[in-house]
């Protein structure tokens, strides 16, 4: 029995120091992963812990088979989509997104990207309306297809591809803004 | 419609490779909340009780409780006169039978007390007394030491025995110990007795095996049958404040005898040896301690023991709690719930 599976087992058994090495060992990426959820900090500190108060609770439900750290991540954005969905204030999703079909949402020509801290990057993230973030997330970091995502939102699959097309405008808006500022600044000096 | 989205726009890709194996530092006190909503999840007592430490101290709170309400010096009015009236009363039955005044109940109500260190054929025989003695052939050999107060304090009692097992998959087969405290009654004017357990004015007590002192209370009720409410009988107990054995209502049945023995509190230190054979490789041995205590019920032919004791198999230290059930004979014991934590690691 390796190491993992003997933490598991001991945090099974409901050992309080298992289940801290346990957290310690996972909480940073999945914390990394609350926070693109996330629209703040403090949010994604409430998602990591909800996330983690599930994972302990259905641990047992954990077969062996595939990483536990993809198993942990699964729980923790099925956790993360439960959450905003019931402390989002406002629908998610409008009618109205499905007309936007008709626009078009080419990749156009590659950019020279400057490079972006991963902070700006991740505000960038938690800009964006909560629809909009949920998708992109399952989209570009979960490599949901628009179907996952029409069934895991109960949407339909127009609706989560116009949603991607106006998060990555306002993403590439938003970074347009930023390379110009750096390029104003760059010339200043 | 076509497929408007890829996996290749560049804005996806930008934000993948950075965010992707992202692992900030997380907030100090993420762990400390999660820890304590783990702990409090559910109702307090539901914790408690899955609590392994929560349900040890639980247990030794409530078998705390009962030896004291069992053992607790009476302060009644009734009591005290009793007492004065009654000599100190030594632990050892026969110095006293032909007393008088001592109010004690027949021997063949009274188990005898062991003060010696016995095997527990010995102690069968000599805790009988004139009562059916217990099968030989149905007793693990054990040894004890018996301490026992006589100064009538109601409380102090050790006994320590000991047992052995073959292998870690047998249960020791150990001998329980019974202290045990009747209640005081008082008879009435009409000489009567009123209802309840049957009166010991002295507060001797008791110690005696269990299951032999059950065959006795049996064997009082088929063979001789209590004659209670008769005056003439010659066993009658005076009314002078003096305790009879029988039960007062008059019925005599073995129900009513039985129901006179509310509680029994046990406890014992059991010692255990054995051999731990594994298929190609040597024998190792295993040995370990326990100190055990409990309730038992006669009412309900149950009871609940839990002990708490060390063990030790190879290189390896356990620290063990355990609880068991006592079955119908008073003696052997089937855990039903067992916690074992390591204390030593392996090398």
């Amino acid at each position: 029995m390796n190491q993992e599976a003997k933490l598991i087992e001991a945090c099974l058994a409901g050992k309080r120091k298992a289940q801290s090495e346990f957290y310690h060992r996972f909480a940073s990426r999945l914390y990394g992963v609350c926070l693109r959820y996330a629209s703040g900090r403090a949010e994604a500190e409430d998602l990591l812990q909800e996330g983690f108060i599930r994972v302990f609770s259905s641990l047992h439900t954990y077969t062996g088979y595939g990483s536990i750290e993809g198993w942990l991540r699964k729980i923790i954005v099925n956790n993360n989509l439960n959450y905003i969905r019931a402390h989002a204030n406002q629908p998610l999703f409008s009618a109205f997104d499905e007309q936007a079909m008709q626009e078009t949402d080419e990749p156009g020509e590659p950019e020279e990207q400057p490079d972006f801290p991963v902070e700006t990057l991740l505000g960038l993230v938690q800009q964006l309306p909560y629809g909009y973030r949920m998708i992109f997330n399952l989209y570009v970091f979960e490599e949901y297809s628009h179907k996952q995502i029409a069934e895991e939102l109960n949407i339909s699959e127009n609706t989560s591809k116009t949603q991607l097309m106006r998060a990555r405008a306002a993403l590439r808006k938003q970074l347009a803004q930023l390379t110009s500022k750096s390029t104003v600044s760059d010339r200043a000096y | 419609m076509t497929e408007h989205i890829n996996h290749t726009d560049p804005v996806d890709q930008l934000f993948r490779q950075a965010l992707t194996d992202y692992a900030p530092t997380t907030p100090s006190g993420a762990w400390m909340k999660i820890n304590t909503r783990l702990g409090k999840g559910g109702n307090w007592y539901m914790n408690l009780l899955r609590n392994p430490y929560g349900l040890s101290v639980l247990s030794a709170v409530v078998i705390g409780i009962t030896a004291w309400l069992i053992f607790m010096p009476s302060d009644s009015p009734e009591d005290k006169a009793a007492s004065k009236l009654a000599p100190k009363t030594t632990l050892v039955d026969s110095a006293r039978s032909d007393s008088s005044d001592s109010h004690i109940p027949s021997e063949t109500n009274k188990p005898q007390l062991s003060t010696e260190t016995k095997t527990g054929a010995e102690k069968a025989n000599s805790a009988s007394g004139n009562l059916s003695p217990v099968s030989e052939a149905s007793k693990p050999v054990s040894h004890s030491i018996t301490a026992v107060d006589r100064q009538n304090t109601g409380r102090q009692s050790v006994k320590v025995e000991s047992g052995s097992a073959d292998d870690k998959q047998t249960v020791p087969q150990s001998f329980p110990v019974t202290v045990f405290k009747e209640e005081k009654k008082t008879a009435d004017n009409n000489g009567n007795n009123p209802p309840g357990p049957v009166s010991d004015s002295s507060g001797m007590l008791s110690v005696a095996p269990v299951e032999q002192f059950r065959d006795t209370t049996k064997k009082i009720n088929f063979d001789n049958p209590p004659t209670s409410n008769n005056p003439a009988d010659p066993e009658r107990i005076p009314a002078n404040g003096s305790a009879s054995p029988e039960p007062p209502d008059g019925s005599g049945t073995p129900e009513s005898m039985n129901q006179n023995k509310k509680l029994f509190f046990n406890f014992g230190l059991n010692g255990n040896y054995g051999k731990v054979l594994q298929k190609g490789r040597s024998a190792k041995d295993w040995y370990g301690t326990e100190l055990t205590t409990g309730v038992w019920l006669p009412g309900i032919t149950g009871g609940l023991s839990t002990g708490i004791g060390l063990q030790k198999f190879k290189d390896e230290g356990s620290f063990v709690f355990e609880y068991q059930t006592v079955d119908t004979t008073g003696i052997r014991m089937d855990t039903t719930w067992y916690f074992q934590d390591s204390i030593l690691t392996s090398r």
